[in-house]
């Protein structure tokens, strides 16, 4: 092989290697200083609310109030990050916005948001996470 | 623990699935690296799409998938057990440099890189043991309600209230995830992982035994350490996109197309065929991929007037294609992008301006969308330097077309797209290119070892009447 040929090979090498040798730095520095993972919290910020909404059969469709009004969750990256994320916890029952037609609600404060009107605790869970039920007209 | 010995089986058997298909469709014995690297994804691919059928006509699907993968794995192995015997010997190795310094410096680099990005992955599943964005917000939502939900999963995921999920999207990916997590009996974040990972062990040790086969042993270490080398790669192989399953089939309907000769290996053309129809399985992207190597292929064929190569491939595309349109016409609910085009489809295309923006965020995202801390591609266009004689082959011809086929498909999409433009391209053109990133590096590898007469590849009872030996050393 020709001399230029092996000296550019090298140098894809060479670049390869360092580009790895810093993605593996990488690594060790968030191994090092680990941040805790958003959806790992919201797995077990949610997991009692799952439980009970498992053991009273509640399927299909629930509403879901944030500390938002429904037109700007999807307008701040928190909101839209928490709704998602409480999203994935709780599938397969899913989260509609629209929380009139629903019998059922979620709701996720991070504030003291004033419980939504037409709507009765049934349970707190803590930190902000509550299951609704419409109230009797 | 169990849940993690419970996901490495269910890869494992996947992956034995897909092994069996690969290598009774395989021409010749002892390419095992090639087999196990298609049928690590073919595998995850048959069996996302046994579990997805299951769930739609079982509230529990996993006895269903098992039986029939059960059923599927015995008869493969025993169709395979028959055939070995009277497969013709592997293909003469090309002509390997001599061993020297730099095949040593080049192979132990090449192992030191496979463990710093092993380290790198479990660092990433550590960190983010959900995935990223994407994956826990699109890919793992939907198999959880394939998982979750049983036989009414599907049609809870594609309910009006989520259609921020994209429900048209295929379900390769959930599927597999869906399955995995069937086996284990818990939805863990290490199943989703591992089934990410082994899509980006799949599109390193194709690409290397695919060079390997073409070229030789050096230039498919290297080509692997380039993929090594992008960070982007290593950390999308873990964090469970798409973008690395979809690449990985792009990669692998490639590969298979180069490795096929002019005559017969029915069996390969099958498979590129099926690989195809898998991307298209995995993402919409892979539709794109479909119209281009069936433009490719159809033009190879019609140059050469080998028409008899069309039906295998032809047949492989329809099998892991025809779920996917029935998916997509029967069940999925309309494309977005598609969805979104009106009249003004043309005025589209005229727009200069969205020319401007487009051709403005490539040359942004050209040289960074791997993440690089030190730029590869300097030094990978100075390895090409040299004559061109013997650059244009069969397969590099095939191999460049795909890839400037799929660029321009993708530019079309963005001048097309309902969305801002901006914000689009954005939020998606890194990975857009790091899809085709893989057939990408497989193009420089065959470019950088030139094609030439002189390589014995085949021995001379494989070589095929009239077919030119191909593949040789610098």
């Amino acid at each position: 092989m020709p001399f230029w040929r092996i000296l550019t090979l090298l140098l894809v090498v060479a670049v390869a290697g360092i580009n790895l040798w810093r993605t593996a730095g990488d690594g060790l520095r968030t191994l090092r200083h680990p941040v805790a993972d958003p959806v790992m919290a919201q797995e077990q910020r949610f997991a009692a609310l799952r439980r009970t909404l498992l053991e009273r059969g509640i399927s299909g469709t629930a509403g879901y109030f944030a500390d938002v009004p429904k037109e700007k969750v999807f307008a701040g990256f928190a909101t839209v990050s928490e709704y998602y994320q409480m999203q994935y916890a709780l599938a397969p029952l899913v989260l509609d916005l629209n929380t009139e037609h629903h019998p059922w609600a979620v709701a996720n404060f991070r504030t003291a948001a004033a419980m939504p009107p037409g709507f009765k605790v049934v349970q707190d869970f803590g930190q902000g996470v509550f299951l609704l039920q419409q109230a009797a007209p | 623990m169990m849940s993690a010995v419970s996901s490495l089986f269910a890869v494992a058997f996947a992956w034995l699935i897909g092994a069996l298909l690969t290598g009774l469709l395989w021409p010749r014995r002892g390419e095992a690296a090639l087999v196990l690297s298609v049928g690590a994804g073919v595998g995850l691919g048959v069996t996302s799409l046994i579990f997805f059928f299951a769930s739609l006509v079982s509230a529990n699907p996993f006895p269903v998938a098992f039986a029939a993968e059960l059923l599927l794995s015995c008869s493969l192995l025993f169709l395979w057990l028959r055939k070995r015997r009277t497969l013709p010997p592997a293909l003469v190795a090309p002509a390997q440099p001599a061993r020297s310094w730099l095949g040593a410096l080049v192979r132990w680099t090449f192992v030191a890189a496979c463990a710093l990005a092993l380290f790198s992955t479990v660092a990433a599943w550590r960190v983010e043991p959900y995935g990223s964005w994407d994956g826990w917000a699109l890919w793992n939502m939907k198999a959880r309600f394939l998982y979750r939900g049983g036989s009414a999963g599907y049609s809870q995921m594609v309910q009006p209230p989520l259609t921020w999920t994209h429900p048209d999207y295929p379900l390769l990916v959930p599927a597999s995830v869906a399955r995995s997590w069937a086996y284990t009996g818990s939805d863990s974040p290490f199943a989703t992982g591992l089934v990410a990972t082994v899509f980006g062990v799949a599109t390193l040790g194709l690409l290397v035994a695919g060079v390997h086969r073409l070229r030789n042993r050096l230039i498919a270490l290297t080509g692997g350490l380039v993929l090594l080398g992008t960070p982007f790669f290593v950390r999308f192989s873990s964090n469970e996109h798409a973008d690395i399953p979809v690449g990985f089939f792009m990669l692998a309907a490639t590969v298979l197309l180069g490795i096929a000769r002019d005559e017969g290996d029915r069996g390969v053309l099958f498979l590129a065929g099926l690989a195809t129809g898998l991307a298209a399985w995995t993402k919409n992207e892979g539709l794109l991929f479909c119209v281009v190597l069936g433009l490719v292929f159809s033009t190879t064929q019609l140059v050469t007037k080998r028409w008899r190569n069309l039906p295998p491939l032809l047949g492989g595309l329809a099998l892991a294609l025809l779920p996917v349109l029935w998916f997509k016409f029967a069940l999925a609910p309309p494309n977005d992008i598609m969805a979104g085009q009106h009249a003004d489809g043309l005025a589209k295309l005229a727009d200069w301006s969205r020319h401007q923006i487009i051709l403005k965020a490539w040359w942004r995202d050209l040289p960074k969308f791997g993440e690089w801390y030190s730029l590869p591609f300097l030094v990978m266009l100075l390895h090409l330097l040299g004559p061109v004689r013997g650059w244009f082959d069969r397969r590099t011809v095939v191999t460049g077309a795909i890839l400037l086929l799929m660029l321009a498909g993708y530019y079309t999409v963005y001048l097309l797209s309902p969305y801002d433009l901006a914000w689009h391209l954005d939020s998606s053109l890194v990975r857009l290119l790091m899809q085709v990133w893989p057939v990408a590096v497989f193009l420089w590898c065959l470019l950088a070892v030139r094609a030439g007469p002189a390589a014995a590849q085949t021995s001379p009872a494989e070589s095929p009447a009239g077919s030119p030996p191909s593949g040789q050393s610098a």
